[in-house]
């Protein structure tokens, strides 16, 4: 019975793999936060072109946004 | 009319007019329940900046941020920057939504781990919904009234009539299309008051000379420590995804790109308002110091808008509050019915009537929860208490669903607990006298925990439904023939 289950869970566990196979995943459309759990075997830039490049632009218009408050505080002190 | 001159009542009624008749002009265009509910998925980038943009802009907002900059200086923004950290991951959750390709959030619970779940979202949700719907209400009628002098009520029962005509006759299209225009004077509501009160208080260099260089910290100790803003923003980030409106707001878009410019980049440009909010505040604290205690300050923008603007913009500016409530408790009102036809009515009521029969469910349901948030907006006693009591225990919803969306294994038992645990948790917390980032830290770490563990220790959900689930998201879109191939049936089709 316990073996039962594990075997269950291994099966559940590989739910996750592209089903089915996706040629815009493999092209950069593949989504960080739903492969997060396999993404220390599987990353590749090329995987996840858009998730990474969108991601750190919008830090930088956080950064950017950040700094903004900031001079405001400064002008005229 | 309440002090108002012929020419601000003129620029009300004609923007009014304006808006309403566009609303209704582009509504003919609404068809079926997924052109109601959900635009027909066909919204461009402007549109879905728009939608983002005033969906989560309100007049209440404003207020609360002026008024806490008025007091405790320009570290009051992070009433609303909460959600600065979180809005880079809303680049990446938007084509999740999106790929989803459901209408609702309680389609996520439903088809992702059990019926218990979805029926248990949508009722929390029409709660929410209601809740919110009242509480835009009341905020901007305390605004109006504290302008014009006319009845808090009158304004509650005018502003619920303007946002019921866009709402039941419009659905999603008319909300949409003529929050672009709102969008814009969301923009004009933020900006307006600058540099009429900088031209009061002697420019930036007046405000420096008559204000505490404390003020002009981005950080304050009072009331809003750095651990508090810190778990404000966590539990922003964990909650945002579980808010029911956002299936609407982020998932709408024609294409995944749509989705992640609008979403994401909407919600820059309120980031980017909430600076004019703050400094707005800071004028405030030159202009009127010492004439309004903790409890009356967020009547100070009020005091800014009838002592700073000439005749025709005090118009424009009433005008203006109108129209981001009218944006937001429409899309509101929307969502909700969406969610009470499709998830409840549809499912376990009358699941074989045709699509009109449908619309017209959704177009009556409209009507009751505006009853419902009327009723909130009359009653509640305090705006602040009912908004923060929604940004927390959205929080405790949003847990199940990013342990869902990242971890196969987790399971609707494991959902349950974590919510269940969570709640109780804060509120444990809340009665022993915890700090409010205490109590947050303590109800997440909880609610984790237990969707991990019970999850881990009870059965797994039948793979059927993981490989339908995980198919989707694994699925971009404009490949839906994949999905037909493997013989897998889109929700809601």
């Amino acid at each position: 019975m316990i073996e039962e289950e594990k075997a269950e869970t291994r099966k559940n566990s590989d739910v996750a793999q592209p089903i089915p196979r996706s040629k815009l995943e493999e092209e950069g459309h593949s989504l960080l936060i739903v492969d997060l759990l396999r993404l220390a075997r599987t990353f590749n830039y090329r995987r996840y072109r858009l998730d990474v490049i969108g991601f750190l632009l919008a830090w930088l218009w956080v950064a950017l946004l950040l700094a903004l408050g900031y001079w405001i505080t400064r002008i005229g002190a | 009319m309440g002090g108002l001159s012929k020419l601000d009542l003129a620029v009300i009624v004609a923007y009014l007019a304006g808006i309403t008749a566009f609303g209704l002009y582009v509504s003919r265009r609404v068809k079926d329940t997924e052109g109601f509910f959900m635009g027909n998925r066909r919204f461009g980038k402007s549109l879905m900046i728009a939608q983002a943009l005033t969906t989560g802009t309100r007049a209440d907002y404003a207020i609360g941020v002026v008024g806490a900059s008025y007091e405790i200086g320009m570290a009051g923004i992070w009433y609303q920057w909460m959600y600065i950290f979180s809005t880079p991951f809303f680049w990446l959750l938007s084509p999740i939504f999106r790929r989803m390709r459901y209408t609702t959030t309680a389609d996520f619970f439903e088809e992702r781990f059990s019926k218990s779940l979805g029926v248990g979202y949508s009722f929390f949700a029409l709660y929410l919904f209601m809740l919110w719907q009242g509480t835009i209400i009341k905020g901007a009628a305390l605004a109006i009234a504290g302008i014009t002098g006319v009845s808090e009520a009158w304004i509650i029962w005018g502003v619920t009539a303007l946002f019921v005509l866009f709402g039941v006759f419009g659905g999603l299209v008319a909300t949409v299309n003529t929050d672009f225009i709102q969008g814009i004077f969301i923009i004009i509501l933020s900006f307006m008051l600058i540099p009429f009160g900088l031209n009061a208080v002697g420019g930036f260099s007046g405000l420096h000379a008559r204000l505490d260089s404390q003020m002009f910290s981005l950080l304050a100790e009072k009331e809003l420590s750095p651990f508090r803003v810190t778990m404000l923003v966590i539990s922003g980030l964990v909650g945002i995804v579980a808010q029911p409106h956002h299936m609407a707001v982020a998932g709408s878009g024609k294409t995944e790109m749509n989705c992640r410019v609008g979403w994401c980049y909407g919600n820059f440009i309120k980031r980017l308002c909430t600076i004019g909010w703050a400094l707005t505040g800071l004028i405030a604290a030159v202009m009127f110091a010492g004439e309004y205690d903790h409890k009356g300050r967020e009547l100070v923008f009020g005091a800014m808008i009838k002592q700073l603007l000439p005749s025709g913009l005090i118009g424009l500016m009433i005008a203006a509050i109108i129209g981001t409530v009218i944006a937001s408790c429409a899309a509101f009102m929307v969502s909700g019915s969406a969610l009470f036809t499709r998830n409840l009515y549809k499912k376990y009521l009358k699941p074989t009537a045709d699509d009109a029969h449908y619309l017209l469910v959704g177009r009556v349901v409209s009507a009751a929860l505006t009853v419902g948030s009327l009723l909130f907006a009359l009653y509640m006693p305090s705006v602040v208490k009912a908004t923060i009591h929604f940004v927390i225990i959205v929080a405790f919803v949003g847990i199940p669903m990013w342990v869902g969306i990242v971890w196969p294994r987790a399971n609707s038992k494991g959902a349950w607990a974590s919510v269940i645990g969570s709640s109780a948790t804060f509120f444990a917390a809340q009665k022993i006298g915890w700090g409010e980032g205490g109590q947050l830290l303590s109800a997440l770490l909880v609610g984790f925990a237990l969707a991990i563990i019970v999850s881990q220790a009870t059965q797994p959900e039948p793979a059927d439904r993981l490989r339908r689930f995980f198919a989707l998201l694994h699925t971009p879109v404009g490949e839906e023939a994949n999905l037909e191939r493997e013989g897998l049936k889109i929700a809601g089709d």
